[in-house]
C-alpha cells in the first residue's frame, strides 16, 4: 500500500513545488491570489453576518452554527482550490486540443494525473487562518470531545466527497465539445453546497442527500461534529461515496473510448 | 456610420452568434445551470428565512416582495452579468491580438460585436425565463411598461458591465493572469449590488457609501424598476449610469493605448 501511494505523493509534492516556483516568478500574481482568497472569505462572512443582523435563526441554526458550517466549507474549498480546482478547465482544454494523450501515456494513474497536473499552493497559506475559525466557532458551539476527535476524519470525508462529485460531473467533458457548460454546472453545484440541506425543499433535499450526495457531502459531517446528526447519515455518505467512485471510474473508461485525440 | 461599417458590425455579430450556438450542449447547460441554482438557492433560502421568523417583514420586505425581488434580481443577472470578455486577455497573452490589429475592423468593435451577439441570445433567454416565472406563479401579473423600461435599463447596465470586464481584460498587457480581478469584482458585485441581500437590508452608512459607487446599478436599481418600486428618478439614474460608462470607457481607452505600446505580439 505504502509503495503504491508513495510515488503519487512524490509527484504531487513536485507539482506543488513547480507551481510555487512559477507563482513566485510572477510576484504580483502571488499577491493577487492571496487577495482572491481574502475576498472570498470576506464576502461569504459578510453575507452571513448581514443576514443575521435581521434574523436570529435560519431553520434551527443560529449565527454560530451557520458560521461554523461556512468556515467548514471554506476550509474544504481551500484544499480543493489548491490541488484540484485549476485542473477542471485544463482538462477541458486538453480534451479539446488532444493533449490528454500525453497524460494517458504517463506511468501514473491517469485520473490522478489529470486532476493534479496544475496546483495553486498559495491557497494553502490561508488554510490555517480559515480552519482557525472552524475551531473558534466549534469552541463557541461547545463541540463534544467525540466531535473534536471525529473532526479530522469527517473533514477528510467532506473533502473527498466534494472532490469526487466534481470529478464525476467533469467526466461529462468527454461527451461535450466546448467544455464551458459542464464547468459552469460544476461551479454552480459548489454554490448549491454553500447552504445546509434544510434550506432546500424536501424532494430536492432527499435527492441531494440520498442519491447524489451534493448536500450530504457538507451537511452530514458538520451535523455529526455538532452532535446533531442521525446515526445513519455518515454510513450512508460513505456508501454513496463508494458508488460515486465506481460511477466516476465507469464514466472515465467509457469516455476514453469516445475520446478522439484531436492532435493525432 | 457608413453602410460598409454597418455591414462589418452585422457580419461580426452574425459570426459570433454562430460560434455561441456551435456547442449546443454547452450553450444549453450555461442557460439551465443559473436558472436551476437561482430556484434552488436564492428563492428557497429566503422562503426558509421568512418561514423561520413566522412571516412579518424585513426592512420593509414581506416574504412575497422578497421572493419577487429575487426573481427580478435573477432576470437582471441574466441580462447584466452574463457576458465575459474572457478571450481578450487570452488574445493579448498569446499574441492573437495581432490578427485583430490587422483587420479593417477595430479590435474593440470585434469584442463589442461579440457582446451584442451574446446579449441578443440572453434577451431571448430572458423572455423564456420571464414566461416561465409568470407561468409557475413565481411573479405576479407583469406590468408591461415597467418590464420594457426595466429591460432597456438592464441592457444599459450590461454595457457598464462590459466596459468594466473589458477594462479588467486589458490588464493582461501588464499581468500574466487577470481572471482574479474579474472574480474578485464578481464577489463584491454580487454582495454590494443587492443580488442576494437587497441593499435596503445593509447598515445605513454602507447604503450611503454604495450610492456613490456603480454597484447598486448592477442589480438593485434595475430590479426595483422592474418591480415598480424604484426610489430614484429614472432620468437621474440613467444620467449617472451613462456617466459611469463614459468615465470607465475613457479609462479603458487610455489603458488600451498604453497597453498597445507594451504589446510584444508573443508567438510571432
Amino acid at each position: 500500500m505504502r509503495e503504491s501511494v508513495s510515488p503519487y505523493l512524490r509527484v504531487l509534492h513536485q507539482q506543488m513545488l513547480n507551481s510555487l516556483a512559477k507563482l513566485m516568478s510572477f510576484r504580483l500574481n502571488f499577491v493577487l491570489s492571496m487577495l482572491f482568497d481574502l475576498a472570498a472569505f470576506v464576502t461569504f462572512y459578510y453575507t452571513t453576518d448581514l443576514l443575521f443582523l435581521h434574523i436570529s435563526h435560519i431553520g434551527t441554526w443560529s449565527r454560530e452554527n451557520f458560521l461554523f458550517y461556512i468556515f467548514w466549507i471554506q476550509s474544504v474549498s481551500c484544499i480543493h482550490a489548491a490541488v484540484i480546482a485549476p485542473n477542471f478547465w485544463n482538462f477541458a482544454a486538453e480534451i479539446r486540443d488532444g493533449n490528454l494523450d500525453f497524460r494517458l501515456l504517463r506511468p501514473l494513474g491517469s485520473l490522478f494525473d489529470v486532476f493534479t497536473a496544475m496546483t495553486r499552493p498559495v491557497t494553502l497559506l490561508t488554510f490555517p487562518f480559515i480552519f482557525g475559525f472552524v475551531v473558534y466557532y466549534g469552541i463557541l458551539l461547545k463541540v463534544s470531545i467525540t466531535g473534536w476527535l471525529m473532526m479530522p476524519l469527517l473533514w477528510v470525508l467532506s473533502l473527498v466527497c466534494v472532490v469526487l462529485l466534481e470529478v464525476m460531473i467533469s467526466m461529462g467533458l468527454l461527451w461535450t465539445k466546448g467544455g464551458d457548460g459542464i464547468n459552469f454546472v460544476r461551479i454552480h453545484c459548489q454554490q448549491f453546497q454553500r447552504w445546509p440541506d434544510f434550506v432546500y425543499p424536501s424532494p430536492m433535499r432527499w435527492i441531494c442527500t440520498r442519491i447524489i450526495p451534493f448536500l450530504a457531502a457538507t451537511t452530514f459531517p458538520v451535523r455529526a461534529v455538532l452532535g446533531q446528526g442521525e446515526w445513519w447519515e455518515i454510513p450512508l455518505l460513505c456508501g454513496l461515496l463508494i458508488v460515486v467512485w465506481f460511477v466516476t471510474r465507469s464514466l472515465w473508461v467509457l469516455g476514453l473510448r469516445r475520446y478522439e485525440s484531436a492532435s493525432s | 456610420m457608413s453602410r460598409r461599417e454597418i455591414g462589418k458590425w452585422r457580419k461580426t455579430i452574425s459570426v459570433s452568434l454562430s460560434r455561441y450556438m456551435a456547442f449546443k450542449a454547452d450553450f444549453f447547460l450555461m442557460l439551465v445551470a443559473p436558472s436551476f441554482v437561482f430556484i434552488a438557492i436564492n428563492y428557497n433560502i429566503w422562503r426558509t428565512i421568512f418561514e423561520s421568523r413566522g412571516g412579518g417583514s424585513i426592512s420593509g420586505f414581506t416574504m412575497e416582495q422578497m421572493l419577487h425581488y429575487q426573481c427580478w434580481s435573477f432576470v437582471v443577472a441574466l441580462l447584466v452579468r452574463s457576458h465575459r470578455t474572457w478571450n481578450l486577455s487570452e488574445h493579448i497573452r498569446l499574441g492573437r491580438l495581432t490578427a485583430f490589429l490587422l483587420y479593417p475592423f477595430d479590435a474593440w468593435k470585434f469584442y463589442a460585436s461579440e457582446f451584442i451577439a451574446f446579449q441578443l441570445l440572453q434577451l431571448t433567454t430572458v423572455v423564456l425565463v420571464l414566461g416561465s416565472l409568470r407561468y409557475f406563479d413565481f411573479l405576479p401579473p407583469l406590468n408591461s411598461d415597467a418590464v420594457l423600461v426595466g429591460l432597456a435599463f438592464s441592457l444599459l447596465v450590461s454595457v457598464l458591465w462590459f466596459v468594466i470586464d473589458f477594462t479588467f481584460g486589458l490588464a493582461a498587457f501588464w499581468l500574466e493572469e487577470v481572471w482574479i480581478f474579474r472574480v474578485i469584482f464578481s464577489f463584491f458585485a454580487v454582495l454590494f449590488s443587492g443580488a442576494f441581500i437587497p441593499i435596503e437590508l445593509f447598515p445605513p452608512a454602507l447604503q450611503q457609501f454604495l450610492a456613490y459607487t456603480p454597484f447598486p446599478f448592477i442589480t438593485s436599481v434595475p430590479a426595483h424598476i422592474f418591480m415598480g418600486t424604484s426610489g430614484v428618478s429614472l432620468w437621474s439614474a440613467t444620467v449617472t449610469l451613462l456617466g459611469w460608462i463614459g468615465g470607465l470607457g475613457v479609462c479603458a481607452s487610455i489603458l488600451w493605448r498604453r497597453g498597445l505600446r507594451l504589446y510584444s505580439a508573443a508567438g510571432i
